[in-house]
């Protein structure tokens, strides 16, 4: 049964949570409905992919993520280790066809392990010619957001737009790429209101539902999530307050919701976090003033800071603290995963500006991505929360 | 192999061939690091570049520098031995040291190597190559902290590995580079040139002169194309006139280029090669087996006679290195009518991390009967793409002997030995 069809036509709103869990943990299912109509689908990692220009291509944007339960086998035969765990579960996935109704793949110059994965899929395609992966597309832009930078990123812009349109076989109008970004305006918009109703005081939606929320925006049509958000929005502010610490969390990319439960169940609410999945996905509005193709390459030019843009160097600490002190957080948990080398040097001086502020900390570093003794981190968790 | 280890390799237990010119690059560096030392003493500027930044420019501006990165690490108790001398460890950041520095892991590595540039007595300024990795950017910014230096960036726009972009890239990278290299990616890099330039300007008081910047980029090309002499002569010739050692000894002078001076001493390695070739010299008179040492990371330093232990039992010579081939194809550019736009050519793409095709290739050049790489575990950026090398050696014809760590000397002669006595003979 299509659950946004019988959303709609029924308006079983006390179901709209529901449905976006259900979403976020079939998380191909959106795009498969979409696939068995005759559409095409398109993957991208990531976060810095303007989905809203795949849309407008009248094609399926799937941000791509992983499963820590999925096992690693088929790509273990081709990688070293040396990526973060979620990197090795994604091309894992891709190898053994679980993303096989995938039509194209963007894979972003954004985080270096994911950047790389371009020329790794296309020599593993060389070695294993029979191996069936979607058609590839590196979409670079600079780690810098300088003025000179930004003319490189709306170059690149131009030219992602100019293969969406060789896969869809048709040009994007300026009009369609209007539509769609007023459609993920829409959603920007209204999952800042989730954001608003978590670092309430006190907060009516937790971590673990909001990382569904925002999530299964990736695994949907964002007009079909909208439509559910504008509905459970309508009462959110009557749910029932959630208890416990109020802590921010600084993390590498979470996926899946093991880590926000472990901490959630430790008397602890999760009121924000500087996470790609988290609510950094939607920062910023896209200008809607000025030229849409320009707008879109200023908005991901100068989105809010993701731990691969380094300069100004600032940015990043800037970020974390300004995000932490409006959430009115009582304390800081870094949560960093192996090799992620990016977040790892962050952390020194984002602990710094924190200690300043008076807001306590604790960092996890070198973590798996398949969570691995939770006890070991319960412990300390419930330790840091009885000290602040 | 052991950082520590690496660094208390001294040159005098390397066994050289080509004994005329080590000794000449030998005496230039030394004389380099005199000369350079009474230059900054004397209060010239001293900037600290990247290896993959374009020191052209500098050497343009007779501006002295020299070079950090994880890659001359292990070269640095030669490159400048006596520079360091002033700071010490108490003033390391605090990332560096104490249970901070627990957190970084693997990536400590490169927070490692800024540490040896705290000895440096001053640094006027640094120029930065995003290259392969940008966390390794953050952590400059840190390490930055404990130094009053202005900083100058330059972005990669594309994160190797390169492959599968340019396809056949070492035959027509030096005249055609401008036609591989897309259009976009060379017009920012000019862009941060030309900053750079005035930056450089800026800090040091000094100014490029266009006819001394032709001059450096034309001895830069005479320079590299007597690297390609050499390697090619090394490559056809058995027995091999000159091994591995020697090449990565006389390499030293990548980091010197656009002198007449280090030009004449690559001149002289040819032709000290060339004469070995027309004597029938070579390092091992009874050669059998010649073998490649695929990447860069971790060519063994640890004793340098285990080399001479393989040559002496099996007869089996390591020819070829990433280090000669690199200046042979890599960094020649045929600048056409912009010496500038050449220059960011050559530093987008030089030929590293552009996948297993151009290692095969060299391969084949050498007549390697098979090859022998290290890596594993210190980086993403560096070695995610060691397993699909293998397999692509394999799937060639050209066995390869992939040793992951740890490194012991014990545990990488077992390997060799083994890998020769089961794959190679």
């Amino acid at each position: 049964m299509n659950l946004i069809k019988e959303f709609v036509e029924e308006k079983k709103l006390e179901k709209a949570f529901e449905i976006m869990q259900k979403y976020y943990q079939e998380r191909d299912l959106a795009a498969r409905e979409w696939k068995e109509k005759g559409g095409k689908v398109v993957g991208y990692f990531c976060d810095s992919v303007p989905d809203e220009m795949i849309f407008a291509a009248g094609l399926f944007p799937l941000r791509i993520s992983g499963d820590p339960l999925g096992g690693t086998e088929e790509i273990d035969k081709y990688l070293e280790p040396v990526y973060e765990g979620f990197v090795h579960s994604h091309l894992d996935m891709l190898l053994t066809g679980k993303y096989d109704f995938v039509d194209f793949m963007i894979i972003p110059r954004s985080r270096d392990s994911i950047s790389q994965q371009y020329a790794n899929l296309c020599q593993i395609q060389a070695l294993d010619p029979d191996l069936k992966l979607p058609s590839l597309y590196s979409f670079e832009f600079t780690h810098t957001q300088t003025y000179t930078s930004g003319f490189y990123t709306l170059e690149r812009i131009r030219g992602l737009r100019k293969k969406l349109e060789e896969w869809a076989g048709k040009e994007i109008s300026d009009e369609s790429l209007s539509e769609a970004i007023a459609i993920t305006n829409e959603s920007r918009v209204l999952l800042k209101k989730v954001a608003a109703l978590r670092a309430a005081e006190p907060p009516r939606i937790s971590g673990v539902e909001a990382l569904q929320i925002i999530g299964s925006s990736m695994f949907m049509l964002k007009k079909d999530h909208n439509n559910l958000l504008r509905e459970f929005l309508k009462t959110a502010d009557q749910l029932p307050s959630k208890e416990g610490a109020r802590l921010f969390v600084e993390a590498s990319p979470l996926d899946n919701l093991q880590f926000y439960e472990l901490v959630e169940s430790c008397n602890a609410t999760i009121v924000a976090e500087d996470n790609c999945w988290g609510n950094r996905y939607f920062d910023g509005l896209i200008d809607t003033s000025i030229d849409p193709v320009e707008a879109i390459a200023k908005r991901y030019h100068q989105k809010s800071p993701c731990p691969y843009i380094y300069y100004p160097a600032d940015l990043r600490t800037e970020y974390c603290l300004k995000k932490a002190m409006e959430s009115k957080a009582q304390g800081v948990i870094f949560y960093i995963f192996e090799h992620d080398s990016g977040q790892i040097w962050d952390y020194p001086t984002q602990n710094k500006a924190l200690e300043k502020k008076g807001i306590p900390a604790i960092c996890f570093a070198g973590e798996k991505y398949l969570l691995s003794d939770p006890d070991r981190l319960k412990k300390s968790i419930e330790e840091f929360i009885e000290d602040i | 192999m052991s950082e520590s280890k690496n660094n208390n390799v001294e040159p005098s237990t390397w066994r050289f061939v080509a004994k005329r010119s080590c000794e000449a690059v030998a005496a230039y560096m030394k004389e380099w690091d005199r000369e350079t030392k009474e230059k900054v003493s004397q209060g010239e500027p001293l900037i600290v570049a990247d290896v993959l930044t374009p020191h052209e420019i500098l050497e343009a501006m007779d501006i002295p520098y020299v070079l950090r990165a994880f890659g001359v690490t292990v070269l640095k108790d030669w490159l400048y031995p006596t520079l360091f001398t002033e700071k010490g460890n108490e003033h390391l950041p605090d990332f560096l040291t104490g249970k901070e520095h627990e957190l970084f892991g693997q990536c400590g590595s490169c927070g490692k190597a800024w540490s040896n540039l705290w000895k440096l007595p001053k640094i006027t300024a640094l120029i930065l190559d995003e290259g392969v990795c940008s966390g390794d950017a953050k952590a400059d910014e840190l390490w930055l902290g404990g130094y009053d230096a202005p900083v100058f960036r330059l972005e990669a726009t594309a994160t190797p590995p390169f492959y599968p972009r340019y396809p056949g890239w070492w035959e027509k990278i030096k005249d055609h580079w401008d036609e591989m290299i897309d259009p976009y990616r060379l017009d920012y890099r000019v862009e941060e040139l030309k900053a750079l330039i005035k930056f450089l300007e800026n800090v040091t008081g000094k100014t490029l002169k266009q006819d001394r910047f032709l001059e450096v980029m034309e001895l830069v090309n005479e320079t590299q194309e007597y690297f390609r002499r050499a390697r090619n002569l090394i490559a056809e010739t058995v027995p091999c006139p000159s091994g591995l050692l020697d090449q990565i000894y006389i390499y030293q002078l990548q980091w010197h280029r656009g002198t007449p001076e280090v030009r004449d001493l690559a001149k002289l390695y040819y032709e000290e090669v060339k004469e070995k070739v027309e004597k029938g010299e070579g390092i091992c008179p009874d050669e059998r087996l010649r073998i490649q040492w695929v990447k860069m990371q971790y060519i063994w330093y640890g004793d340098p006679v285990l080399y001479q232990q393989f040559e002496e039992k099996y007869g089996a010579v390591f020819v070829a290195s990433l280090y000669l081939s690199v200046g042979a194809d890599g960094y020649a550019r045929n600048y056409l009518d912009d010496p500038l736009r050449a220059l960011a050519g050559r530093h987008l793409f030089l030929g590293l991390y552009a996948g297993p095709d151009w290692d095969i290739n060299e391969a084949r050049r050498h007549g390697a009967d098979g090859a022998v790489m290290m890596g594993v575990g210190i980086c993403p950026s560096a070695h995610g793409v060691l397993k699909t090398t293998k397999l692509a050696y394999e799937a060639s014809g050209i066995p390869l002997l992939f040793i992951e760590p740890p490194w012991t000397e014990e545990k990488v002669r077992s390997e060799i030995t083994d890998f020769i006595e089961t794959r190679l003979i």
